[in-house]
């Protein structure tokens, strides 16, 4: 875990038994059917969550709870054989947004802005960031152990791109900080 | 008197880099409205798209079960080519003579392959995000 200020430290701690951040509670919420349950959770803990861009965050919170919307594509939901999209793969597309997004607010008092989450083939799961300065895609395979690939551009014609590997990628982070 | 049974089997033609391909979106794959890379969608080893040189976009959007959830992204076939080593090929079949694929967006073998395609998509949408036809029903 990156350094982070004594101000943000008490949220922090807070963050870590949120409930909205528990994969267990996301598939609870899921199975009862009580979305509003969600986001009144996500709602709530968004004031309480630093200072570091409050509409941003609440922004990248509603865009991750509107992309549940994805499992509700089951098996061959478009009548041509199309693969359905499960709860581990969007919790792991989930979970890396969250991440990536409150390491950019509390390390570098930068918002990542809002990605788009989004069903891509074979049951996998996108994720993508884009801005007038980068651009950045990463695949969620339906297989966790194949593990998630990325890959990015810039204007300048900078590039990026690679396996996901760990859970946090302060790199990325700084890739898509540093050009906004 | 020919057999009205009788299959019709097209020539494979050579697609002119300034062509226009059409590529079916269906609106299930966009829940929040907007195209995005992941509708860059192979069905088994290529991506489906029709000619324009034998097809409109309409006629190419009424070939789907759904044609009321259907939209039309263009993609010009010199563009797709350009993009690692892509290929575009016209495979006619009995019911479609604009029929075509993309191909060599997957290919075996490792991470590297995984993260060529993540590249690939990323590209396409980079070159082709629009709908060149709104599907008719809203999302």
């Amino acid at each position: 875990m990156p350094s982070i200020a004594p101000d943000v430290l008490k949220n922090e701690e807070a963050i870590s038994v949120a409930p909205w951040h528990s994969p267990k509670y996301a598939i609870w919420g899921w199975e009862s059917n009580r979305r509003e349950d969600i986001q009144t959770t996500v709602v709530s803990w968004a004031p309480e969550i630093g200072n570091g861009g409050n509409g941003d965050w609440s922004a990248i919170t509603n865009a991750v709870e509107r992309s549940m919307a994805i499992l509700q594509l089951r098996d061959d939901w478009d009548g041509e054989g199309a693969q359905g999209y499960d709860r581990d793969t969007w919790q792991r597309a989930a979970d890396f947004v969250l991440e990536q997004s409150r390491y950019a607010r509390d390390c570098f008092r930068r918002s990542l802005g809002v990605p788009r989450i989004s069903p891509a083939d074979d049951g996998s799961i996108d994720v993508m960031w884009i801005s007038d300065s980068a651009k950045l895609l990463v695949n969620f395979p339906r297989n966790s152990k194949e593990g998630a690939t990325f890959y990015g551009a810039n204007p300048e014609g900078g590039t990026v791109s690679g396996m996901l590997g760990e859970k946090n990628r302060p790199d990325l982070v700084l890739w898509l900080t540093q050009l906004k | 008197m020919a057999d009205a049974a009788e299959v019709v089997k097209w020539e494979s033609e050579q697609i002119p880099d300034p062509a226009e391909l059409y590529m079916r979106v269906h609106t299930g794959q966009l829940p929040d409205g907007v195209l995005h890379p992941g509708v860059f969608k192979e069905q088994g080893d290529y991506l489906s798209v029709d000619w324009e040189k034998y097809s409109t976009k309409e006629e190419s959007r009424r070939r789907a079960k759904e044609p009321g959830k259907i939209g039309i992204v263009t993609l010009i076939a010199g563009t797709v080519r350009a993009i690692e080593d892509l290929r575009v090929e016209h495979e006619p079949i009995p019911l479609n003579r604009a029929h075509s694929g993309i191909k060599g967006i997957t290919i075996p073998d490792g991470n590297a392959a995984k993260i060529r395609k993540t590249k690939i998509r990323f590209k396409l949408f980079e070159y082709f995000h629009t709908f060149s036809l709104a599907p008719p029903e809203a999302v």
